[in-house]
């Protein structure tokens, strides 16, 4: 039963994500937004080391997104680039953590009201980087590659101060099945990849072996014809594989600003 | 939809929560955390026949909370040098534990002030590379250490320079290693086939006995320059880890004689970890193999056992070099 379950959420997060609409024509504009995060990191790697690293993070979130004209459907890419300086207990070790993150999510209208939009839907994401460590010798780094399905959420609630409409927004992504990279529990990448043993390297990742979540709070708040946004995200991604264990998270306070634009086709009359 | 979130949270409840492993920076803890590190990726107890629970049980009780660093570091390098493994280091910021002996406790069949009435002083260097061609037309190229990076175009002049020798003496003698894509790049030269020459294991597990199917490494050949002639690799017991693996893998080439002392060995490919109070530890975790499936971790025996001899070295003669030149001397008689 349990399976059964699972199986049938796969299903629907995979039609979450791969049923095109036909209304393309009639999308209202694309929102570009950036923003820029600091804040801290927490590593656990133990290819690499027993020991936790802790330090600061630093991220980069660039997305595109387009909300359907009925406002049912929410689609975009989002780009997430982030970089960790971290050390150990003793202050003796260093890592250097970079990790790139695209995602391209499809969002569909649950429940809405005046004040309330709830959103759900799925999402595919593409996760690559490394966790180098300064001063070992044959294991140096550890590679991250994963592609993942994603289970999504958004909620969205807007006040007014005085006239001002604020917005606050919730977003929540978790994978539930995935394909990835691992090595083997003493396996160097000098085997790996000089060697070419590449046998058993890529892993099916599901919540067996691969529990991740990335939490995001914002409040935009128009101003002109930008909205700014300031906001929270916090990211946890952690997997246990060939009793290698792996834990990234981190926190980061977000600034950063949003604007739509029209795109109008050539084809309808107008200029782009 | 209730049942499949009571299905996400149950899987992060109890699949998730990967925590540290908890050590705290008592000398204690730091020699659990060094002991249990090791029992988990050291690779030859099994082939050493070591006891590491015993060693658990005589070096704890020598641990002491009122030690201090240095104390501590004494204690935790004794236990390692139970490994009998030159590629086993504890690095603090005051000093690097070592086992050395598989060299200082043997001749050392080496001496470069004899080498350099061989290299004089006008040799040539290429990359990391001395290289010169000696009075009876053979061609010596010594390489100090794997570590030094070579690249094919600094190859292809010292083939290149030895085209019309006779002979090449490879002299990898008091070379401790370094970067195994090294050993492949030059041994290549010599090698006109894809060749077998070894295996290679990783841990699968926490346990001594954990270990992949091994895995077999090929030299490829290369399409640049490669000689032909009759090469001798000197070595020594100081010829270690990239350089034991040099001279298993060259061995297998039917125009290769290694000449000298047997390697000091270093199969274990070494890989790192640390303890709670930031010492850095280095040790075997991948054991390799020679082309028979052999392990060569103490050493390889040379095809012509030759030792530098006392009067030779007071007339500044290097014997293994001498040796060397003569094979090749007799092997350029012999037809094609």
């Amino acid at each position: 039963m349990k399976f059964r379950t699972y199986y049938l959420f796969l299903i629907y997060c995979l039609t979450m994500v791969s049923v095109f609409s036909q209304t393309e024509e009639l999308l209202h504009p694309k929102t570009f937004s950036f923003a820029l995060g600091y804040g801290s990191a927490n590593v656990i790697e133990t290819y690499l080391s027993p020991y936790k690293y802790s330090g600061t993070d630093y991220r980069f979130i660039g997305e595109m997104s387009t909300l359907r004209h009925d406002e049912k459907l929410l689609t975009g890419h989002l780009l997430d680039v982030n970089y960790s300086h971290l050390s150990n207990q003793s202050g003796r070790g260093l890592y250097h953590v970079a990790l790139v993150d695209y995602c391209y999510y499809r969002d569909y209208q649950m429940l809405r009201n005046k004040q309330w939009k709830w959103m759900m839907g799925g999402a595919t994401n593409l996760m690559g980087g490394a966790i180098y460590n300064v001063r070992n010798s044959n294991n140096p780094a550890q590679m991250k590659a994963v592609l993942n399905l994603n289970f999504t959420n958004r909620v969205e609630y807007v006040f007014h101060i005085k006239t001002l409409p604020i917005r606050l927004v919730y977003e929540f992504r978790s994978p539930v099945l995935g394909v990835g990279f691992a090595p083997d529990f003493g396996e160097s990448y000098y085997e790996m990849f000089q060697l070419n043993n590449t046998k058993g390297i890529v892993h099916l990742f599901s919540l067996q072996n691969q529990w991740a979540m990335q939490n995001k709070l914002t409040c935009e708040i128009p101003w002109g014809t930008t909205t700014w946004h300031i906001g929270y995200y916090s990211n946890l991604y952690q997997t246990r594989i060939n009793q290698l264990e792996t834990s990234l998270s981190s926190s980061n306070f977000l600034i950063g600003f949003s604007k739509d634009i029209v795109f109008v086709s050539k084809k309808r009359g107008g200029v782009k | 939809m209730k049942k499949l979130l009571f299905l996400m949270v149950i899987s992060f409840v109890f699949n998730s929560c990967i925590e540290e492993t908890k050590f705290s920076n008592s000398p204690k803890d730091n020699f659990e955390a060094l002991w249990k590190i090791m029992d988990e990726h050291y690779c030859f107890f099994e082939y050493k026949g070591i006891d590491w629970n015993e060693v658990h049980n005589r070096y704890s009780a020598r641990i002491s909370e009122k030690m201090n660093e240095e104390q501590l570091f004494g204690v935790l390098s004794e236990m390692l040098a139970e490994l009998k493994d030159g590629h086993v280091n504890l690095y603090s910021s005051f000093d690097v534990s070592r086992y050395w002996a598989w060299y200082e406790d043997f001749p050392s069949n080496f001496s470069s002030d004899i080498q350099k009435n061989y290299l004089k002083t006008d040799y040539q260097i290429s990359s990391g590379i001395k290289y010169k061609v000696l009075s009876d037309n053979v061609g010596y190229m010594y390489y100090a250490s794997f570590e030094e990076p070579i690249g094919d175009g600094n190859l292809d002049q010292i083939i290149s320079k030895f085209s019309l020798c006779n002979g090449i003496i490879i002299d990898v003698r008091d070379n401790g290693g370094g970067n195994l894509t090294n050993v492949d790049l030059l041994a290549q030269r010599f090698n006109n086939e894809r060749r077998l020459v070894g295996y290679i294991q990783h841990k699968t597990g926490k346990g001594h006995n954990d270990f992949s199917t091994p895995y077999p490494k090929y030299l490829e050949t290369t399409g640049r320059l490669r000689y032909q002639k009759p090469v001798v690799v000197l070595t020594n017991r100081h010829c270690f880890s990239s350089a034991n693996d040099f001279v298993s893998v060259i061995k297998q080439l039917p125009t290769v004689t290694i000449m000298g002392d047997i390697t000091g060995g270093g199969s274990g490919l070494p890989i790192s970890s640390e303890l709670p109070n930031g010492w850095s530890v280095r040790f075997s975790s991948s054991p390799m193999f020679d082309a028979n499936m052999t392990q060569t971790e103490f050493g390889i025996e040379p095809n012509v056992k030759v030792e530098m001899t006392n009067a030779d070295i007071t007339k500044g003669v290097d014997t293994i070099i001498e040796a060397a030149r003569n094979l090749i001397a007799e092997k350029s008689k012999q037809p094609i």
